[in-house]
């Protein structure tokens, strides 16, 4: 695809922002899909930019994509819901790729001495374990639970096996770690997929942006 | 103790004040051709008063006073001088034209990197409505920032009685349409065509919310709202937002004006259009505005009122981006007389000729260049060599400005 060169404005390399870990291999594919030229990004190794006719491919941790989208350290990216929400950040969300499917989940040890729902009865606050406490905040504000939130980096499901958390709050797609560490679900928080999402101003002013949306909404719409 | 200042505030040195000071005036310059008229609001203002009109943002500024008020610090200059129309001065005399530089205090959350006190340039125009109006507001604001000295910025405008229109005439329940309101807010697309795909919902009002959503562009944006909603019989709602783009065509700034409705947002405050600006490379509005016809009347004064404000710090970051930020050179002689009172009679007299001379600090013949270059000098060498009067040339002196 030919990147529209836009009418007067400056023109500047268009920064594109794209998620290491999970949602990586499908984020190429998708923007292939789309037009764009990413032969090589397939394996970047070590890199942290790529240039590419007129594209600057950033290759960042998925929780920093809403902090470089928002500051214009990159005009567009793609970026899992999960990360959006939580970052309470202000970007435009402009397209849903549909891949990276993932649900936000409530998880409590499969057989406890305690239950938590007694603790709380009993207490009158639930500790809860999460990375991700905006979310976790603004679901237990919902249906009138306090909670204590304790913020972890990894290996959430730790915290209740150590009688540290009642709950935990996480992103699961199938179950399994869940399941391994012997929790169970019990309830839903709210489910995620990827987004290709724009810098506010990015979107209204740089063609560019758009031109790449409606292109990957073609995509998305002829998978379905 | 380490002399910091508080996180997000910040000291303005002499170089950066004198680029404040500049562009300041040359908005100030615009905004007075206008018959813009100067007014400034109290730094504390009473909480609780604010807040009978409006929801005062949860990032204010709050403190108790000797007298247990609740105290907020400046959040913004709207509610404030609102304030001072519907208790001060009436409606009956309107229209008003006001214009303010004013700081502004936000609170922020710790390690975003943004600033608590910032300075807004705006103006408040109360007392009229209707295309004309509008059309004013905007082009004020382009030219504004035309002042300024940026290029390639652009003004994007929507206009929420369009919106409001098109969702009332869709007769869904109030929280769909709240819900269809806050995608629009928070300009989530996804949610937004979510939203329209709902089963009861008559698909040519789901295509033309997410069509609307989608707009971005000029003149030929009109035909593709036009086309969306006079079908559905709401084309009298566009006809104010079309009158107000000829009128930008005619005052030559349309140019650098956009249509685009994923701006419309704090929806309880605006009553018809919105206005955000943005420049290449800067990922922050730069400011924005519209109207807001239901504001005086929460303070018991019904008038009709719009306005802008743009942020002066974000203004000159999307400068530098533009390579645009130039320091002015200031033409000073320094001068040194045969004794104290020599000195001060030569300066006093390059004065009234309405020349830039200071008083040379040292004794002797020769001031240091560096002095010179202190005050950003580029020394006057035309009537220099006067009897008594040491006139340094300056090697200092820069050429051209500096990003």
């Amino acid at each position: 695809m030919m990147m529209d060169k836009v009418d007067t404005l400056v023109e500047r390399d268009l920064r594109i922002a794209i998620p290491k870990g999970s949602l990586y291999a499908d984020s190429i594919a998708m923007l292939a899909r789309a037009g764009l030229d990413m032969d090589g990004l397939d394996d970047p190794g070590r890199t942290l930019v790529w240039y590419k006719d007129g594209v600057r491919y950033l290759i960042l941790r998925p929780t920093d994509i809403p902090v470089f989208v928002a500051y214009g350290g990159a005009d567009c990216a793609i970026c899992g819901k999960d990360s959006i929400v939580e970052s309470e950040l202000d970007v435009v969300e402009l397209v849903d790729l549909g891949f990276g499917a993932c649900r936000f989940v409530v998880a409590e040890p499969e057989k406890s001495d305690r239950r938590a729902d007694d603790t709380y009865d009993r207490l009158g606050m639930l500790r809860v374990a999460t990375k991700y406490p905006h979310i976790t905040k603004a679901y237990y504000d919902r249906k009138g639970i306090q909670v204590d939130i304790i913020k972890l980096y990894g290996n959430i499901e730790l915290a209740p096996l150590c009688d540290m958390a009642d709950r935990i709050v996480d992103i699961t797609a199938t179950g399994t770690t869940l399941r391994e560490n012997h929790l169970r679900i019990v309830d839903d928080v709210l489910s995620s997929t990827a987004r290709f999402i724009g810098n506010p101003a990015a979107v209204r002013i740089d063609r560019r942006v758009r031109t790449i949306a409606s292109a990957l909404a073609t995509c998305v719409k002829g998978q379905e | 103790m380490i002399a910091i200042t508080p996180r997000g505030f910040k000291d303005v040195l002499p170089e950066e004040a004198r680029i404040r000071e500049k562009l300041t005036r040359s908005v100030q310059d615009v905004l007075e051709l206008w018959g813009y008229a100067p007014i400034e609001t109290p730094t504390l203002e009473v909480l609780s008063v604010l807040e009978t009109a409006s929801q005062v943002d949860a990032g204010a500024f709050r403190l108790f006073d000797a007298d247990n008020k609740l105290l907020v610090l400046r959040p913004d200059v709207t509610l404030p001088v609102a304030r001072i129309v519907a208790s001060r001065l009436g409606t009956a005399d309107a229209p008003y034209r006001f214009r303010y530089v004013l700081p502004i205090f936000r609170e922020q959350e710790s390690l975003r990197g943004q600033a608590r006190e910032f300075t807004q340039i705006g103006i408040e125009q109360i007392g009229q409505e209707g295309p004309l109006s509008d059309a004013e507001v905007i082009t004020i604001l382009v030219e504004s920032l035309r002042a300024c000295g940026l290029r390639d910025f652009r003004v994007a405008i929507c206009s929420v009685a369009v919106l409001r229109a098109l969702v009332e005439a869709s007769s869904q329940a109030p929280a769909w349409g709240a819900a269809v309101l806050d995608a629009f807010h928070t300009s989530d697309i996804v949610a937004l065509d979510e939203l329209v795909a709902a089963p009861e919902l008559d698909p040519r009002y789901g295509a033309a919310l997410s069509a609307l959503i989608r707009i971005n562009g000029g003149k030929e944006a009109f035909a593709d709202v036009r086309n969306m909603v006079a079908d559905l019989g709401l084309s009298a709602a566009l006809e104010d937002m079309e009158r107000t783009w000829e009128l930008l065509e005619v005052a030559g700034v349309s140019e650098d004006v956009v249509v685009d409705f994923s701006i419309a947002s704090e929806l309880d405050y605006y009553t018809g259009l919105v206005m955000e600006a943005y420049a290449p490379g800067y990922g922050k509005p730069l400011g924005g505005g519209g109207r807001y016809d239901n504001l005086l009347a929460s303070f018991g004064a019904s008038a009709p009122a719009a306005g802008f404000a743009f942020s002066l710090e974000r203004v000159m970051a999307a400068l530098a981006e533009q390579n645009r930020l130039v320091s002015e050179q200031v033409g000073i002689q320094q001068v040194k007389g045969i004794d104290d009172a020599d000195t001060v009679r030569q300066v006093i007299e390059l004065h009234r000729a309405g020349k830039s001379a200071l008083i040379a600090a040292r004794k002797g013949a020769a001031v240091l260049p560096g002095e010179a270059q202190q005050e950003d000098a580029a020394i006057l060498t035309s009537d220099a060599q006067r009897e008594g009067a040491v006139i340094l040339p300056d090697d200092a002196q820069r050429e051209g400005g500096r990003s």
